[in-house]
């Protein structure tokens, strides 16, 4: 079984994952398959994907794909739906499946995009298609390193709050790709009905934890503005834009208590910009300019 | 007479203070609620213990205004948290 390194773990895999980087031992995290039949965990899915969360277990069902078995932030045990290719299971197990297996290993696990900026790292968080990977990606091209995209780990601790990294991939659309000159040829095709394809940035990962100095809350406006949240609705946007209570499962007092204790100890601004790619490159430098100068 | 209340917080609710308000979860509804530094002045008040009528007599102490004002949005603040299962209350 290969193993890979990803989000500051060894994982040994019996489903092949190219878009993370290889490591010899690393036995933190065993990712099995399980094709047998009645071997299916007894899920109650009346039509429909589902997730369900305990403090040591969780499963995500999702229909046409499979079921997904968390547990102990150590083992994920998958359960194919007949027909699922690899591509498919992948696309969930490095998103939804990481993010629960973190979450139970007591990370606060952000739906997020990090980028390393100076000695620190700072954060894009967003609703599906807020432009996330898309602003990483333009910060990368102006030299700074990747941390994640799209899943975002943080070690909460006494001494400092820091950013895992993840693995060297950022998921980009067509046509952020190819704003960005990035030709189709380059790029990891992730699932025959996925548009989105994966630019590998290996030359540009960092591959060591950097403390988280500021986040971002990506939201639309006509001219590019920077603003700070009070503390209680910086606390309300990590929640929402955190996992579990993205999937719609509430992490009860901790997860409250880890997203207050985030919110008083980094500044959490929203940034509004244009949507038009063309807005891209002054964002970028903004952000940059931003995130170097002291806190406001 | 008037109708007295007395509150209670419900065991399900965790809440967050912070500097600006405080921020509420029903751990069985896993909904959350952001109370601004009134909203947060009168839940901790309510968190102490005690009746509506105590609560809205620490108010008057507190905040200048008119106190048939602060009895009205003292009940309205009361009935949604009961409605939003956060508290529940039985006549005093």
């Amino acid at each position: 079984m290969p193993s890979y390194r990803a989000f500051g773990l060894g994982i040994r895999s019996c489903l092949a994952l190219p878009e993370l980087e290889r490591t010899d031992g690393g036995g933190d995290v065993v990712v099995e398959i399980d094709e047998s039949v009645g071997r299916r965990p007894a899920v109650a899915s009346p039509g429909g994907d589902h997730v369900t969360v305990t403090p040591d277990e969780a499963i995500l069902a999702i229909q046409g794909v499979g079921e997904f078995v968390v547990r102990g932030g150590r083992s994920i045990v998958i359960h194919p739906a007949p027909g699922a290719s690899d591509d498919l299971l992948r696309l969930y197990l490095v998103g939804s499946v990481f993010a629960l297996l973190l979450y139970q290993r007591g990370l606060l696990v952000l739906h997020a995009s990090a980028v390393a900026i100076g000695e620190g790292a700072v954060a894009f968080l967003g609703e599906p298609g807020a432009g996330k990977s898309s602003l990483a990606a333009e910060l990368h091209a102006r030299g700074h390193r990747v941390l994640s995209d799209d899943l975002t780990a943080l070690d909460v601790a006494p001494d400092g709050i820091r950013v895992r990294p993840a693995f060297p991939q950022l998921k980009l659309t067509p046509s952020s790709w190819r704003f960005l000159g990035h030709q189709a040829a380059s790029l990891r095709v992730l699932h025959a009905d996925e548009e989105k394809r994966g630019l590998p940035v290996a030359a540009g990962f960092q591959r060591s934890p950097r403390p988280l100095e500021r986040l971002y809350v990506l939201g639309e406006g006509d001219d590019v503005r920077v603003e700070r949240f009070g503390l209680r609705d910086a606390v309300l946007e990590l929640v929402r834009h955190s996992y579990p209570s993205r999937l719609l499962h509430s992490g009860g007092i901790e997860h409250l208590r880890q997203c207050a204790d985030v919110a008083r100890r980094v500044p959490v601004y929203r940034l509004e910009r244009s949507r038009d790619l063309r807005a891209l490159p002054e964002v970028g430098q903004l952000v940059a300019h931003h995130a170097a100068a002291c806190p406001a | 007479m008037e109708r007295n209340r007395r509150i209670q917080i419900n065991d399900s609710v965790a809440s967050a203070e912070l500097d600006d308000g405080v921020v509420l979860l029903n751990a069985d509804t896993g909904i959350y609620f952001g109370l601004d530094e009134v909203g947060a002045r009168i839940w901790r008040l309510i968190e102490g213990g005690g009746t509506e009528a105590e609560v809205a007599r620490r108010l008057l102490d507190e905040f200048d205004a008119e106190p048939s004002q602060v009895k009205r949005d003292l009940s309205d603040f009361v009935n949604l948290l009961v409605s939003n299962d956060l508290a529940t209350v039985a006549p005093a």
